[in-house]
């Protein structure tokens, strides 16, 4: 790899995971709010 | 007791707001800032690997505080369990990012993915110490006694991140000292480039701050499904008893 391959993969790397943590929390508090109905 | 930390609106805003951030980091990171003169485009990922040990340490500091604030009698409420626990989960992540991203920055300008130095190895300390934190969190009891073991772990594995802090002026180190944070206070980075590192903390410690909200909201509806699960399996059997 030259040094431009290890700079995209750490940021394609931070992207997906701080966007997948993201996306995660985001579906699960929807899954949680309408499991409990409205407020 | 609120199971929000922040208003929802104030949240949306502050998502929308590092998105954008993030998204004008990757500009500046990428393209904007100049390559390094030693290490050339291998540099670029210090705009992330910085960041991302910065929030760390705030994110292990704010689990201490509210552990702190948990454990103190005066102020033991359940809304400090949850920001602990919330926010060393953000910390765990940002941990091991840090790791990951300094490991990809190693291997091109030390020729090494990983090497037994002082500040590689407290920090891949701190992230197990942590990890065990959130194992300890899953383990079921009482919320009264889990917050309180927790606490106590958490306040215990924050001994390590002033060792993470100051191992490179304490032991000889690959890992280069301080670049803004150092023994003399002076930042050894300037222009677009000093521009860029502290854009980049700004941009994750408001994403940081966003996360933070969503992820105590969730362990707060979390608690409250358990509660509710908890009463419905205790009125049935209740009902079952009764003649």
């Amino acid at each position: 790899m030259n040094f431009a391959e290890y700079v995209i993969t750490g940021w394609v790397l931070t992207g997906v995971v701080l966007g997948g943590y993201w996306l995660w929390i985001v579906q699960r508090t929807k899954r949680a709010e309408r499991s409990r109905g409205p407020e | 007791m609120s199971d929000r930390l922040l208003k929802p609106q104030v949240s949306k805003v502050l998502g929308w707001l590092a998105l954008a951030s993030l998204v004008v980091l990757a500009l500046f990171g990428l393209w904007g800032a100049p390559p390094d003169a030693v290490q050339g485009d291998a540099q670029r990922l210090m705009y992330l690997h910085v960041p991302a040990a910065w929030i760390a340490y705030l994110a292990f500091g704010v689990t201490a505080l509210g552990s702190a604030l948990w454990l103190w009698p005066r102020t033991r409420a359940t809304v400090w369990d949850r920001l602990a626990g919330a926010s060393a989960e953000l910390g765990v992540i940002f941990t091991a990012l840090t790791l990951v991203l300094g490991s990809l920055w190693g291997r091109p300008v030390w020729g090494v993915w990983w090497v037994w130095d002082a500040r590689l190895v407290t920090t891949a300390v701190l992230f197990f110490l942590y990890l065990g934190y959130l194992a300890l969190r899953r383990i079921p009891s009482s919320p009264e006694a889990r917050a309180k073991r927790c606490a106590i772990a958490a306040l215990i594995a924050f001994v390590d991140v002033p060792i993470v802090h100051f191992s490179v002026n304490w032991w000889r180190t690959l890992h280069q000292q301080g670049t803004v944070f150092n023994a003399k206070l002076d930042a050894e980075i300037h222009g677009v480039m000093a521009f860029t590192l502290w854009f980049g903390v700004l941009a994750f410690t408001v994403l940081y701050v966003y996360l933070l909200d969503r992820r105590y909201r969730l362990l707060a509806l979390d608690e409250d499904r358990e509660d509710r699960e908890v009463q419905q399996a205790i009125a049935e059997r209740v009902g079952a008893v009764t003649p």
